[in-house]
């Protein structure tokens, strides 16, 4: 089968397929629970994972959204018949094995890069239907819209107390723990009611 | 076992210093409501009660048995009646009646929204006909 061919061939997740096709004599792997690939002695991979951008699931409105055309073509470095390696394998570092990350014809799947920066997320309150659980990114970057780390350090002085460096960090620590399900934490001694008269009030 | 760190910091913690996390969530809050999630100048109604907080142990400071016969906290919170947005919060001891310290918090809260909303009208893009004027809307107050 020529590599076209196979290429075309090839199912949703095409780099599992591709393994298992040119790679004769070596044990098919399967695909893992948690999205990773089960080898041989048991060992998980995660690579692909971890190589790929963020993949969006997309239904009709990302495809309406994106011309109605989600499929992929295939990468330029996967037209093996222009490699000048190709005699070493095609799975071999020089034919870009360990760089190629996106499948193609994904159905209703995409790859995109994905953003670190908080800069292109903007929180709004315009929404009468908002609610909780809705996730961490914007909880996390309405904290760091409203500067609390920086009001907490400017705020709050533990002075030379243990734990009294940065507060604003642990404070956060907290609320972001909080959001994430927390639902216990060491008791303030000093700062429960009731125990006031057993603690030096400095504010 | 070690302590943690978050446990020392915690720990380090006294009265003073939760009243200085008052102050914090009041700027957090005058600031969020800057940014759109405040009332504006329509009229606002807090809802402010006590609740019981049931804890199991017999080393939680302050903990214990109030009216309700369930060892705890009683602490009183103020809310706004259209979001539930916690607008203060005051912890007190498990055996405390339901309208201890209620007068205090209730002139706290005033101020606190006084003043966020205050700020809220300061940003630019907003309107500055509340600067000034008394706290508007009502307070509801279920202390019995």
């Amino acid at each position: 089968m020529d590599p076209p061919a196979l290429w075309q061939s090839l199912g949703s997740d095409g780099l599992l397929e591709r393994r298992q096709l040119l790679v004769p004599g070596r044990k098919r792997p399967r695909a893992h629970a948690l999205g990773g690939v089960e080898r041989a002695l048991g060992k998980v991979r995660f690579a692909r994972l971890i190589h790929s951008g963020a993949r969006i699931l997309g239904g009709p409105a990302v495809r309406a959204a994106f011309g109605g055309n989600l499929s992929l073509d295939p990468p330029a470095r996967w037209r093996w018949e222009q490699c000048p390696d190709y005699e070493k394998g095609p799975l071999s570092r020089e034919n870009g094995v360990a760089e190629t990350s996106i499948g193609p014809e994904l159905e209703g799947t995409f790859s995109m890069s994905s953003s670190h920066s908080l800069n292109r997320l903007v929180v709004g309150f315009d929404d009468d239907h908002s609610v909780a659980n809705a996730g961490l990114v914007l909880p996390a970057t309405l904290a760091e819209r409203l500067g609390i780390e920086a009001v907490v350090d400017g705020l709050v002085d533990l002075g030379d107390r243990p734990g009294g460096h940065r507060p604003g960090r642990k404070v956060l620590t907290l609320v972001h723990a909080l959001l994430a399900g927390a639902i216990a934490s060491t008791t303030p001694t000093c700062s429960a009611p009731g125990r006031r008269a057993r603690c030096s009030a400095t504010g | 076992m070690a302590p943690s760190t978050l446990g020392t910091f915690l720990r380090s913690f006294t009265f003073g210093h939760v009243r200085q996390l008052g102050r914090v969530a009041e700027t957090v809050m005058g600031r969020a409501w800057a940014a759109g999630a405040g009332p504006g100048n329509q009229p606002m109604t807090m809802d402010v009660d006590s609740t019981i907080c049931e804890v199991h142990g017999h080393h939680k400071g302050g903990a214990a048995y109030g009216y309700t016969r369930q060892l705890g906290y009683h602490p009183l919170l103020a809310t706004r009646a259209d979001t539930g947005e916690v607008l203060h919060v005051r912890q007190r001891t498990g055996r405390a009646a339901s309208g201890r310290g209620a007068e205090r918090f209730v002139n706290e809260l005033a101020g606190r929204v006084r003043r966020a909303r205050a700020e809220a009208t300061r940003m630019p893009g907003m309107s500055s006909s509340g600067l000034g004027r008394p706290l508007r809307g009502s307070v509801c107050c279920d202390l019995t």
